[in-house]
C-alpha cells in the first residue's frame, strides 16, 4: 500500500489493524513538483493542495484548479493532502476531478515496464477504480493551459465551505468567439459512480449564442445524470441543483 | 520500529509500530496529552500539531511518517514561561468553553499568525479566486475552518486570533508583557 498524505488511509487507523506493507511517498522528490511550459503545468502526484493553491502560475493561468484546492478539506487536510490522493482514491466526491475533467488533464504514471500516460476522461473506470494497474504509481497530472478564448470555472455545493463533502459539484471550460460556444468540457462530481463529463451538455451546447446555451445544458444535464439519495443529500436535490450549476457555468462565462 | 523526532525542540525517541497514529505516539508515549482526540477522522481540528512548518491533524499522521522530522503541540507554544500571543489573547477575550478544541485552535491560530498566512490585519486584501470575503476575519475564519468547536460560535476565538495577529504585527516589545 502506498501513503502520501494519510488523510484517506490514516482515518480511524487506530481501529484497523495495521497494513501488512507502507510504502511512504510524502514528499519524495520525484513525485513532488510543479513544472511549467508555455501550454502546459506538469503537477507532480505529491503536491499538496495547499501547494496548489499557493502556487502563482497555477492561481494565475488555472483558476478553477486553485479555487478547487482552497475548498478541499481545510488548511489541515491542505497541508497534507496530495493531488495524486485524490486521483488514486478516485471518490465520485473527489473535488479536484471535475477540474481535471473540465482542463482535460493527462496522467503520467511508472512502473518498472516503463511510464505511460492516460487521459483523465477515460481514467475511471467505476466506483472508486480507476486503469491505475497494481505495480504502478502515479507520477503527475499534465494540465494543458486553458487557451486566451477559453473560459473556466468551478463550484462545490456542501453544507458549508470547508471540510463539508460535496452534494454537488463540477467545473467547466468553455470555448468562447465571441458570444458564440465553439465547443465546452462540461464535468460533475457526486452526481453518478465517478466524476463524469457531461458529454450530451457539451452537444447540447456547441454552436449556440452564450445567452442561450444555459437553458440548452439544464435539459441536457437532466437526461444525463443519475444521482443518489445517501446521507449528504437525495437525488431530487442533487439534480436540480446539478441542472442549476451547469446552467450558472455559461451564465458566468 | 525505532525512531527519532523532535518535539518542541527537544529530540525524543520512540520505539512502536510505524502505523500508530502520532497523535497516540504524543498522548500515550510521551505522555503529552495537551493535544486532544475529538472525531478520529481529520474534520475537527482537535489534534492539531505543527509538523515540519505545516498546521496537520495528528490523527492523521503515521508516526512511521516522522522519523527525523520536527512536531510542536500545544506544551510547546509558551517559551520561557510567556504564554504564545494567542493563548493570552485567548484566555483575555474568552476564546474557550469547554476546552477540547482549544489546544487544536491555539496550535493552528499561533501556526497562521506565524506563518504570516492572515495578511495584513487592518487592509482587505485582493478577491480570492473563489470570490470570499476577504478582510482580517474572514481569512481567519476560513484558516480556522478545520477547527471545530461546538460551544462558543466562534465569535470570541476569531477575537482572540485578530488580537493577537494586531499584537504581533505591533511588535515584539509588547508581546509577553502581561506573563
Amino acid at each position: 500500500m502506498v501513503l502520501a498524505g494519510g488523510t484517506d488511509l490514516m482515518v480511524n487507523a487506530n481501529h484497523r489493524a495495521a497494513p501488512s506493507g507502507i510504502l511512504d511517498l510524502w514528499r519524495l522528490p520525484a513525485i513532488g513538483f510543479v513544472r511549467i511550459s508555455d501550454d502546459s503545468i506538469a503537477i507532480g502526484a505529491g503536491t499538496t493542495w495547499h501547494e496548489v493553491e499557493r502556487h502563482p502560475a497555477i492561481q494565475a493561468r488555472m483558476r478553477p484548479l486553485a479555487a478547487a484546492a482552497r475548498e478541499i478539506g481545510a488548511l489541515q487536510i491542505q497541508a497534507r493532502a496530495t493531488l495524486g490522493g485524490n486521483v488514486g482514491t478516485s471518490s465520485p466526491v473527489g473535488d479536484s476531478l471535475p477540474v481535471l475533467l473540465a482542463l482535460d488533464a493527462e496522467l503520467e504514471v511508472a512502473s518498472v515496464r516503463g511510464r505511460r500516460r492516460v487521459p483523465y476522461h477515460a481514467w475511471c473506470t467505476g466506483y472508486r477504480t480507476t486503469q491505475l494497474l497494481a505495480d504502478e504509481l502515479i507520477i503527475a497530472a499534465h494540465v494543458p493551459v486553458p487557451g486566451p478564448g477559453t473560459r473556466t470555472t468551478w463550484r462545490k455545493i456542501g453544507t458549508r465551505r470547508a471540510q463539508s463533502i460535496s452534494k454537488v459539484m463540477g467545473a467547466a471550460a468553455i470555448m468562447l468567439d465571441g458570444d458564440l460556444v465553439t465547443d465546452a468540457r462540461v464535468a460533475l462530481g457526486a452526481v453518478a459512480d465517478r466524476p463524469i463529463r457531461i458529454t450530451a451538455v457539451e452537444a447540447a451546447v456547441r454552436g449556440q449564442r452564450l445567452g442561450d446555451a444555459g437553458e440548452a445544458a439544464r435539459v441536457a444535464v437532466r437526461a444525463a445524470i443519475r444521482p443518489i439519495d445517501d446521507v449528504r443529500s437525495t437525488a431530487t436535490y442533487r439534480r436540480e441543483v446539478a441542472e442549476n450549476l451547469v446552467a450558472r457555468f455559461f451564465s458566468m462565462a | 520500529m525505532k525512531l527519532a523526532f523532535e518535539v518542541n525542540g527537544e529530540r525524543r525517541t520512540v520505539e512502536v509500530s510505524p502505523w500508530k497514529r502520532l497523535l497516540d505516539v504524543l498522548r500515550e508515549d510521551l505522555r503529552l496529552t495537551g493535544t486532544k482526540e475529538g472525531c478520529g477522522e481529520g474534520e475537527c481540528g482537535a489534534c492539531t500539531v505543527v509538523l515540519d512548518g505545516e498546521a496537520v491533524n495528528s490523527c492523521l499522521v503515521a508516526i512511521g511518517q516522522c522519523d527525523g522530522r520536527s512536531v510542536t503541540t500545544v506544551e510547546g507554544l509558551a517559551h520561557g514561561g510567556v504564554l504564545h500571543a494567542v493563548q493570552r489573547a485567548l484566555v483575555a477575550c474568552g476564546g474557550a468553553q469547554c476546552g477540547i478544541c482549544t489546544p487544536g485552535i491555539a496550535v493552528c491560530a499561533a501556526h497562521i499568525i506565524d506563518s504570516g498566512l492572515i495578511g495584513g490585519i487592518d487592509e482587505r486584501s485582493e478577491v480570492s479566486p473563489v470570490g470570499i470575503d476577504v478582510t482580517a476575519r474572514a481569512r481567519v475564519r476560513e484558516l480556522l475552518a478545520g477547527n471545530i468547536c461546538r460551544c462558543t460560535g466562534y465569535q470570541l476565538i476569531v477575537d482572540a486570533v485578530i488580537e493577537a495577529a494586531r499584537e504581533t504585527e505591533r511588535g515584539p516589545e509588547r508581546g509577553g508583557d502581561q506573563a
